[in-house]
C-alpha cells in the first residue's frame, strides 16, 4: 500500500505528502503508458513532486493536480525525445555489437499487446491524449488543461488518434 | 468492444502490471535535500563513478609509470583521485595508445577513429565533444544527465547552465569497446536538410527551423581528424517563439572526400558562449559546384586554390556569379579568400571584376567587366545594403547595352547577396550614383531585384 511506504517525513508539505500518497502510483503508471519504462517514470513522477515541492507558488492544491500531470507529460515527452535522437542516430551506425536490454512488457492478453503496440506508432501528441482520455479518464477541458491546448485542439488529437488506432489494429488483422 | 473499450481495457492490464518502488519518497526527500541542478538518476551516476574512480584510482597509482607526455585530458592518478570527488565529467579514463581504427569515422562525429583519441565512458565523451566540437565553454558546461539505452548507448544531456536549453548528445560504444558521440540535437535547432551522413560540396544549402536570440544560428564546418574549423556561416531562424524557418547557404574548404562535422548553435546575448548545438556528421567533399550547367560545367573551374591546408588557416570558399554564353544564364563559380580576410565581400568582388579565367572563358563563361579597366575603390555595407563604387572608367570601358546592363546588375547583385548581411546593392561609378544611373539608364543607382 502506498501509505505503509511512506513514512512520515518532513521534506514535503502535508499537503504535498498527500498527494503523493493518493496519486503517486496513478502517476507513475501515466507515465510508464506514455515512456514504457518504469523505472525512467519514476524518475519523472518524483522530478515532478520535487518540482513542485520548490515551486513556492503552488501552495494551491488544485493548481498543484494540473501541475503534476503537466510535470509529468512533459517530463515523459522529454524523454521520448530524447530516445527518438539517440534511436535515429544509431540507426545511422547499424545494430550495436550486443543485443540490448529491452523491457519486454508483460502483457497477458494478446489483444493489450496488440492495442498497446498500434498505441506506440501513433505520433506523441495522439498519444498522450488518448491516455490521458482512457487511462487517466480525464475530461477534455482537463486534458488541454495539461498539454496547454485548447479544447478543440484535445478533441481533433482524440478523434484523429483513436481513428488511428483503429486503422493500424485493422491492419494487424 | 470498439476501439476505445479496447483502448480503456489495454491501459488498465498494462497499468495493472507497473509497480512503483517502495524507497521512491526517500528519492524525492534526497532530492530536495541535495543539489537542486543534479537528477536522482544522475547522482547514483556520479556516485557510482566516483566510487569506481577512486578505485581505479588506486589502481593507477600503483600502476602508473609516470611516462606518458599524452596532451588529450587523460586523468592521471593524482588527478583522477582529487576530481572523483567533485564531478563525474572529470573521471575520464581517456587512453592515448595508438592503435588501427576499427572503426567507419562517417558513422560517428567524434573522437575520429583515424586519431589516438578514445574515451572509456560515455559522459567523458560527451563533455570532450560539447567543448572541442560544439565549443561550449568548460569551465560552465554542466553535464545534466547520462541516460542509458542499451548497454552500449545512451544519450548525455548537457547544458550550459542551470535551467539552461538542454543540448541532448547521442553517444554508442563502437566495436573497439571506445565510446564515440554520434551527433547532438536540441529542442530550438531543427535542421531539415543536409542530414547526418550526407556528402557535402561548398558551398552547401541548409535549411531548418530555429528559435535564438535575435534568430541568429552559428553554422561552424568541422574537420573530424583535426577539429579545425573549415568553414562558417550562420542562417538567421525566429527570434520569438515558435520556432521560424531558415535556409542559407554555407561555404567550407576540403582537400578532398573527408569525414566532417556540422555544427548548428546559438550563442548567448551576453557573452557570445554557445549556449546549445545542433550537430552531425557528414561528409565533406570538394566536389565541382552542382549549379553550373552542362555546357559550361565540365571545365568551370578557378586554379584549384580552394583547398585547406589543414592547420585552421584554410582559405574561405565564396562565389562569383558570371554569365554562361550558351543559356545566358548568371552562375556561380568557386573563389577562394584567404581565411583571416576582414573584407570577404571586398575580396570577393575584386575576384568579380577580374572576370572569367581563361580556362573558364574557354568553357563558356564571359563577364561584362571582361576587358575593361574598371577596379573596385570602395565597398560598404549598411543598413542591409551593400554600396559598391567602381571606377568611372567602367562607364567608358563599357557600351551601356541592355544586355551589359542587366549582366553588371545581376552579377553583382547576386554576388553580394549570397551572404545574409546583405540584401540589396548600391553602385557608384566614381563615387556617383547618378554616374552609374545614367550608365544604366535608370531612376536609381539602388538594385534590389534582377531579373
Amino acid at each position: 500500500m502506498m501509505a505503509s511506504m511512506a513514512p512520515q517525513r518532513t521534506g514535503l508539505d502535508p499537503w504535498l505528502l498527500d498527494r503523493y500518497r493518493r496519486d503517486y502510483r496513478s502517476l507513475v503508471r501515466l507515465a510508464a503508458l506514455l515512456v514504457d519504462d518504469t523505472g525512467v517514470a519514476e524518475e519523472i513522477v518524483q522530478d515532478a513532486f520535487v518540482a513542485v515541492a520548490r515551486r513556492a507558488n503552488i501552495a494551491s492544491e488544485d493548481r498543484a493536480d494540473a501541475y503534476l500531470r503537466s510535470a509529468v507529460l512533459n517530463g515523459a515527452r522529454s524523454r521520448m525525445r530524447r530516445r527518438r535522437v539517440r534511436a535515429r542516430h544509431l540507426r545511422s551506425v547499424g545494430p550495436p555489437p550486443t543485443a540490448p536490454s529491452a523491457e519486454a512488457p508483460a502483457l497477458a492478453a494478446e489483444d493489450s499487446r496488440a492495442v498497446m503496440a498500434a498505441l506506440a506508432t501513433l505520433p506523441t501528441r495522439q498519444r498522450e491524449v488518448l491516455v490521458l482520455r482512457y487511462y487517466a479518464e480525464l475530461s477534455e477541458a482537463e486534458i488541454a488543461e495539461t498539454l496547454g491546448v485548447s479544447a478543440g485542439t484535445v478533441k481533433t488529437h482524440a478523434h484523429r488518434g483513436l481513428a488511428a488506432l483503429e486503422s493500424r489494429l485493422e491492419d494487424q488483422r | 468492444m470498439n476501439t476505445a473499450d479496447r483502448l480503456r481495457a489495454a491501459l488498465a492490464h498494462r497499468a495493472e502490471t507497473i509497480e512503483p518502488s517502495p524507497d521512491a519518497l526517500d528519492r524525492i526527500e534526497e532530492t530536495l535535500m541535495t543539489s537542486p541542478r543534479f537528477s536522482q538518476s544522475q547522482r547514483w551516476i556520479l556516485g557510482g563513478v566516483a566510487a569506481a574512480v577512486l578505485l581505479v584510482a588506486g589502481i593507477v597509482f600503483v600502476t602508473n609509470s609516470g611516462g606518458d607526455d599524452d596532451d588529450s585530458g587523460v586523468a592521471t592518478g593524482t588527478s583522477t583521485s582529487t576530481t572523483a570527488t567533485s564531478t563525474s565529467t572529470s573521471s575520464s579514463t581517456t587512453t592515448t595508445e595508438a592503435f588501427p581504427p576499427a572503426v567507419d569515422p562517417y558513422g560517428v562525429a567524434f573522437p575520429s577513429p583515424d586519431t589516438s583519441r578514445r574515451f572509456d565512458g560515455p559522459q567523458p565523451a560527451a563533455r570532450a565533444y560539447a567543448t572541442d566540437v560544439l565549443g561550449f565553454t568548460d569551465p560552465d558546461l554542466i553535464v545534466v544527465e547520462y541516460r542509458q539505452g542499451d548497454s552500449r548507448s545512451g544519450e548525455v544531456v548537457v547544458t550550459d547552465r542551470e535551467d539552461g536549453p538542454e543540448t541532448i548528445i547521442a553517444v554508442r560504444q563502437m566495436d573497439d569497446d571506445h565510446w564515440y558521440a554520434l551527433a547532438s540535437e536540441t529542442t530550438d535547432i531543427n535542421v531539415d536538410m543536409p542530414a547526418a551522413g550526407n556528402s557535402l560540396a561548398s558551398p552547401f544549402e541548409t535549411n531548418g527551423t530555429a528559435l535564438a536570440f535575435e534568430g541568429t544560428v552559428d553554422v561552424v564546418v568541422v574537420a573530424q581528424a583535426d577539429l579545425a574549423q573549415r568553414g562558417s556561416g550562420f542562417v538567421t531562424g525566429s527570434g520569438v517563439p515558435p520556432a521560424g524557418p531558415f535556409s542559407g547557404s554555407i561555404f567550407f574548404s576540403s582537400t578532398a572526400d573527408t569525414p566532417g562535422v556540422l555544427v548548428y548553435r546559438t550563442l548567448s546575448a551576453e557573452d557570445g558562449h554557445v549556449v546549445q548545438a545542433t550537430s552531425f556528421p557528414v561528409r565533406l567533399t570538394d566536389e565541382e559546384l552542382p549549379t553550373a550547367p552542362d555546357e559550361c560545367g565540365d571545365t568551370a573551374d578557378d586554379d584549384g586554390s580552394g583547398t585547406g591546408d589543414g592547420d585552421g588557416e584554410a582559405p574561405k570558399v565564396v562565389k562569383v556569379f558570371f554569365e554562361c554564353t550558351f543559356d545566358d544564364e548568371t552562375v556561380p563559380l568557386r573563389r577562394t579568400v584567404p581565411a583571416d580576410e576582414p573584407a570577404i565581400l571586398t575580396a570577393t568582388l575584386a575576384h568579380l571584376l577580374a572576370g572569367p579565367t581563361d580556362a573558364e572563358q574557354a568553357a563558356g563563361f564571359t563577364s561584362p567587366f571582361l576587358g575593361t579597366n574598371a577596379s573596385l575603390l570602395d565597398v560598404v555595407i549598411s543598413e542591409a545594403t551593400a554600396t559598391i563604387d567602381i571606377e568611372a572608367v567602367l562607364a567608358d570601358d563599357l557600351a551601356n547595352s541592355s544586355a551589359n546592363i542587366v549582366a553588371v546588375r545581376t552579377e553583382l547583385f547576386r554576388t553580394a547577396t549570397q551572404y545574409s548581411t546583405v540584401e540589396s546593392v548600391e553602385v557608384l561609378l566614381g563615387g556617383s550614383c547618378d554616374a552609374f544611373a545614367t550608365w544604366s539608364q535608370s531612376d536609381d543607382c539602388l538594385v534590389t531585384t534582377v531579373p
